[in-house]
């Protein structure tokens, strides 16, 4: 009997056990997306003579440790300031990666994904201890910025980099065309956290490729025209 | 009673494969997303719960490198670098991810003694804090504008260290399917129901050497009482006494290529916090903030690799009520060398790719 019932015992030890472990695995997993970039991410949302949005314009600036991290790496004279000829060599290494993540740029119109054409190359400067890296993405047709649905998101797909929209100041729309401003909408992750709990960590192993998580787990800019 | 053998084993089984699954996001590894800095851990599919805990990290970060730029107006921000360098070693497991899944699974492989694996944890945590400090150091101050990059240093010792651990892994698969070194002569009988007599009275100051020899000359028989408390008291009648000096060698060659493996390749939070310390002088704050990181990656490792001896203890005490143990007990430290040696190769794959 003491044999059974230790056994049922450690049965049930044994079952909480695995409990216990499936409950450290998400966290644990999740702790290889550390983000060890911090950008502060700039927009200019561009419009021409008609008022349709033609060109995005991102300006970013890289926080000072991982930019002394560039410096390192890319000073080759050791004289502690990027030059043009240095700068050009972070620009290249940079245009290539950050093509294949679409440039860390999303844009909507409705439920339409809108396509836009790779910059010739992005360009970097150094300042203050700070990598800056400015480029522009054009759209083939211009897009009505009157259409309420018109979005635009900028993240790392990766979780690489942190890239931050301070407030709305950091969003400019210029050109022609009526009067606009945006709304940056940041997903309120506590309450998404607790809607989705139940379902978040059977889809994170039963479809670990899956990338059709919805936009609302995203920061987004609107446009708002007048 | 072959059902509940089965039930018993696949129980048993699911617990391994649990701990595997722990590691599986690991095997997503490329070079990062600007082709810049340090190889990071990324192409890991946006999920909702990793952009939760990147928001959560990003602010960590800010505080982190907000307390290190104001260092360099300020001295006494060392004390709030140091708890915060602290913190990101727990939190973020070790910038290399790869040292908890090498050292839980060598755990499962090859240990059965929890403190062997706290002492392993925390000495592969040190030894990746020294390379950083090393690595850095050398391209920083003693070879700066001779042309190297830290970001090429890092990648060749990222492949010394998962190429450490193929080998590793390979050794251990060829020593626990051949017998060799270990898991020879076990008796099955069952544990689970009576305690064992033998108090493990010595103290394990000297963690290297191999476990088998506290065994030697023990002799215990049924209806004892047994003190050991740790894992290592129900599983020391698993092996039969060993002690020859072979072994002892063996073992603890295998430790120190764990260890060596495991910290070859540095924490990317370390690289950045040393780079930024020493081009702005701030030289014992970078590496106090270093140690800091390194002590905490330690309990975050050390937690899990004495998770998993609890689950292989476990395993292999439920499966003792049915005569099952030395087959479940055999068959997991073979399934934590192959883990062992496919972390390697996959990982170092992957980085040759990349």
């Amino acid at each position: 009997m003491s044999k059974a019932s230790s056994g049922r015992r450690e049965n049930q030890l044994l079952k909480r056990g695995v409990l216990c472990l499936a409950a450290t695995m998400a966290p644990a997993s999740a702790a290889f997306a550390h983000p060890h970039v911090m950008v502060e991410a700039n927009l200019e949302i561009l419009r021409d003579e008609s008022g349709n949005v033609t060109e995005l314009r991102h300006v970013w600036r890289f926080d000072e440790l991982f930019s002394t991290t560039v410096l390192l790496d890319f000073d080759a004279n050791a004289n502690n300031v990027l030059e043009p000829a240095e700068l050009a060599s972070v620009s290249e290494t940079v245009t290539q990666s950050i093509a294949e993540q679409d440039f860390f740029t999303e844009v909507r119109v409705g439920d339409q994904t809108i396509d836009f054409k790779p910059p010739q190359k992005v360009m970097v400067d150094f300042v203050d201890g700070q990598v800056l890296m400015f480029f522009s993405l054009g759209f083939e047709k211009p897009l009505a910025s009157t259409a309420a649905a018109f979005k635009v998101s900028v993240s790392d797909p990766t979780y690489y980099v942190a890239m931050e929209i301070a407030d709305e100041s950091a969003v400019q729309v210029t050109g022609k065309g009526a009067a606009c401003g945006v709304e940056i909408a940041r997903p309120d992750f506590d309450q998404l956290m607790s809607q989705n709990q139940e379902t978040l960590t059977e889809q994170f192993f039963n479809d670990p490729k899956n990338d059709g998580l919805g936009d609302e787990w995203l920061t987004w800019i609107t446009l708002k025209c007048q | 009673m072959p059902v509940k053998n089965h039930a018993n084993a696949i129980l048993a089984f699911v617990l391994v494969a649990g701990l595997a699954l722990l590691f599986l996001p690991e095997l997503a590894h490329a070079a990062n997303s600007l082709g810049l800095g340090n190889p990071e851990v990324t192409g890991q599919p946006r999920t909702g719960f990793l952009m939760w805990i990147q928001d959560r990290q990003a602010e960590f970060y800010k505080l982190l490198t907000g307390e290190m730029k104001a260092m360099r107006e300020d001295g006494s921000h060392v004390v709030g670098l140091i708890g915060l360098s602290f913190a990101y070693g727990i939190f973020h497991a070790a910038g290399p991810g790869h040292g908890k899944a090498v050292i839980s699974a060598y755990m499962l492989a090859n240990e059965v003694a929890a403190k062997r694996g706290i002492v392993l944890s925390f000495a592969s945590a040190f030894m990746q804090a020294l390379t950083a400090i090393i690595a850095v150091a050398a391209l920083a101050l003693v070879l700066r504008g001779a042309g190297y990059k830290l970001q090429d240093a890092t990648r060749w010792l990222e492949i010394a260290s998962y190429a450490g651990v193929t080998l590793l892994g390979a050794w251990l698969l060829y020593a626990k399917i051949t017998g060799r070194g270990h898991s020879h002569a076990h008796h099955g009988h069952a544990h689970g129901s009576h305690d064992h007599g033998h108090s493990h009275g010595h103290d394990h100051s000297d963690h290297a050497h191999h476990h088998h020899d506290h065994h030697a000359g023990h002799d215990h028989g049924p209806g004892e009482k047994c003190n050991a408390v740790d894992s290592e008291g129900s599983h020391a009648h698993l092996h039969a006494p060993d002690p020859s000096m072979l072994e002892k060698d063996f073992s603890l060659r295998q430790a120190w290529t764990a260890i060596l493996a495991v910290g070859l390749r540095p924490c990317s939070g370390a690289l950045i916090v040393l780079t930024f310390a020493f081009l702005n002088g701030l030289y014992f704050a970078g590496i106090a903030a270093t140690l800091a990181m390194a002590i905490g990656t330690g309990i975050t490792v050390a937690s899990l690799a004495a998770l998993a001896v609890w689950a292989k203890d476990a395993a292999v005490r439920i499966s003792s009520a049915n005569d099952s143990a030395a087959v479940v007990h055999r068959s997991i430290e073979i399934v934590g060398a192959l883990m062992v040696f496919g972390f390697g190769a996959i990982l170092l794959a992957a980085t040759l790719q990349s």
